[in-house]
């Protein structure tokens, strides 16, 4: 599905004296299997932004479209929408609550109208796309590990079959092990089953490694949307608004500063040791080609 | 006892029971399993280690939040496991939190940072001196009479840090306090944490998950299953890539890029720490 936001602008407490502004005109579209980061220093407009892409807010200003469908129109089935655009938060575990995994996985399903049969069904495939085997079915959430519980909260979203899964910080608080297996677990799910995936995160290493196109916010507006490649090149401008690159991008900055023919704009590490490796060797075949002319 | 050191902890082991659902006591979970722990005054310590490694059970000891089932330990030369010097100890190693939401109680940040001196009872001409050092020396002086909510996150970690300084620990124990924080705010918390080390020579004891955050540490621990598995300088640590990964632990990606690069042949030292170093070495080749 694709969801496209026109001039979107979102105003709290209007007419109030504690009336404030967090989105402004903002315009873009996500669908079609992208992944896509959304990055943005604390109170930039991230997290009222992803509240508007399954209808839980609606604009104050412009228009967002499902499918070419105005969600803001009288009529419109925002229920439908909320099981089409899955929305993770942030410490999702926080909202398990049932007696065993299975019956909290499928509570999703099981709302959307589906009979218990199939509720149960749509459970254990989601149980099994985030690596969670039979034997946790009957065990209460809260016995699993920090890791688990946050995988099983994905699967209750999953459950539902969402074509587009927005996250909100989905590895904040993990270690880097459980943070690889859950941006694992996004990109299989995008590459597999060609679900849209919308990342928040502040971890510009994760948001380099996995995204195929980055959505900077800034003062409830969007201030760039292009390839990581393109974002990261612009080291100074992103830590002028609390946001950084990966040490990789700083690393190959520093190294083209200091007259390496390298490409500036890599942002993952293996990329980066290709790009220095293949400099390094032409490096030292010029000087063997000196050294025995030399001779 | 060893007057240089603020922790001594000796053999330490921690048990949490497992209850059924009768509420009867149904099985034991080790989380610390005889960690020995010395600190030094003055020193910079990481400890690192996956999501229930024992990392967080092991800073609720240092304030004697909770005590040991075995073995001994010692915060600032007192028994944690003896309930009149409690008081001493929490004065003597402050605590500060994941999320800062959490630790922040007043409506004012010069109120909110007063709050743990007026507890302990002192004179209020020496309530607003301390809160007034502790604010300048995380950098917060200017926004005292804010409402924290109208801060950052970085800045709020920073009002939380300067509400425990403001007590005078000699020791602060810092449970991933980045861990919610964007990338401008990890780097003021880092370098507020920095400073109080270097220049109010305040032993840290740093909680993270993010790797590059303890490169400027003297000692960094790695737990496993309640265990300190690893220990060194932040160099010696960081040239381990392979045995950190299976402790599901990271390097920074410079130290990453520097390992895979040496891997492929490039003659580069062990254990890059930083941007800067290799960035050094490589123009040496």
């Amino acid at each position: 599905m694709e969801l496209r936001l026109e001039h979107v602008g979102h105003i709290y407490n209007p007419g109030t004296t504690y009336e404030r502004r967090a989105l402004d005109d903002v315009c873009m579209t996500i669908g079609n299997g992208e992944f896509i980061g959304l990055i943005g220093h604390t109170g930039s407009g991230k997290s009222t932004l992803v509240q508007h892409l399954n209808g839980l807010l609606l604009p104050s200003e412009g228009k967002i479209y499902a499918d070419g469908e105005d969600i803001s129109a009288e009529g419109y089935p925002l229920r439908k929408l909320r099981f089409r655009v899955g929305l993770v938060f942030q410490y999702p575990e926080y909202q398990l609550f049932e007696s065993d995994v299975l019956k909290d996985i499928s509570f999703g399903p099981k709302n959307q109208g589906l009979n218990p049969e199939e509720a149960i069904q749509r459970a254990r495939e989601a149980m099994r796309s985030v690596g969670l085997d039979e034997s946790y079915e009957t065990r209460s959430p809260f016995e699993l590990s920090g890791g688990q519980k946050r995988r099983a909260a994905i699967a209750g979203i999953l459950a539902m079959n969402p074509e587009i899964l927005v996250l909100d910080e989905p590895t904040a608080g993990m270690d880097p092990g459980g943070r690889t297996e859950i941006l694992q677990l996004l990109k299989k799910l995008q590459e597999e089953r060609g679900i849209t995936i919308l990342l928040v995160s502040h971890s510009m290493e994760d948001v380099a490694d996995y995204t195929d196109r980055i959505i900077v916010m800034e003062e409830g507006k969007i201030l760039w949307d292009e390839k990581p490649s393109k974002i990261f090149s612009r080291i100074k401008e992103l830590e002028k608004i609390s946001l950084a690159a990966p040490q990789v991008s700083y690393v190959m900055a520093a190294l083209h500063e200091s007259g390496w023919d390298v490409d500036p704009s890599v942002t993952t590490i293996d990329q980066a040791a290709d790009e220095i490796e293949a400099q390094v060797r032409k490096r030292q075949a010029a000087a063997g080609h000196a050294a025995a002319q030399v001779e | 006892m060893d007057r240089d050191k603020i922790i001594e902890g000796s053999g330490l082991s921690y048990h949490y029971t497992i209850y059924d659902d009768e509420g009867k006591p149904a099985a034991e979970q080790a989380a610390l399993d005889g960690v020995d722990l010395h600190v030094e005054k003055g020193q910079f310590i990481a400890i690192l280690g996956h999501n229930g490694s024992g990392k967080s059970t092991l800073a609720r000891h240092l304030n004697a939040l909770l005590t040991p089932d075995e073995g001994t330990l010692y915060v600032n030369g007192y028994d944690t496991r003896d309930a009149q010097y409690l008081l001493k100890i929490r004065q003597s190693a402050g605590m500060v939190f994941q999320n800062p939401d959490n630790q922040i109680i007043g409506s004012v940040v010069e109120e909110d940072v007063g709050f743990g001196p007026e507890n302990m009872g002192l004179p209020t001409k020496m309530i607003w001196e301390r809160v007034e050092k502790a604010l300048k020396a995380v950098g917060m002086w200017k926004r005292r009479g804010d409402s924290p909510a109208r801060l950052s996150g970085g800045q709020k970690q920073r009002v939380a840090i300067a509400g425990v300084i403001a007590m005078r620990p000699r020791c602060i124990v810092l449970d991933e306090p980045t861990a919610m924080l964007d990338p401008g705010g990890r780097k003021e918390v880092l370098q507020t944490i920095r400073e109080l080390n270097e220049k109010e020579k305040i032993t840290i004891i740093l909680i993270t998950h993010y790797m590059e955050e303890v490169t400027s540490a003297d000692q960094v621990f790695v737990m496993d299953h309640g265990k300190i598995v690893m220990s060194g300088s932040p160099r010696q640590i960081f040239s381990k890539v392979e045995e950190l990964q299976s402790y599901r632990m990271d390097v920074p990606q410079a130290t990453l890029l520097a390992w895979k690069l040496k891997q492929r042949g490039l003659n580069l030292p062990d254990g890059i720490l930083s941007v800067e170093e290799l960035v050094d070495a490589l123009n040496q080749l």
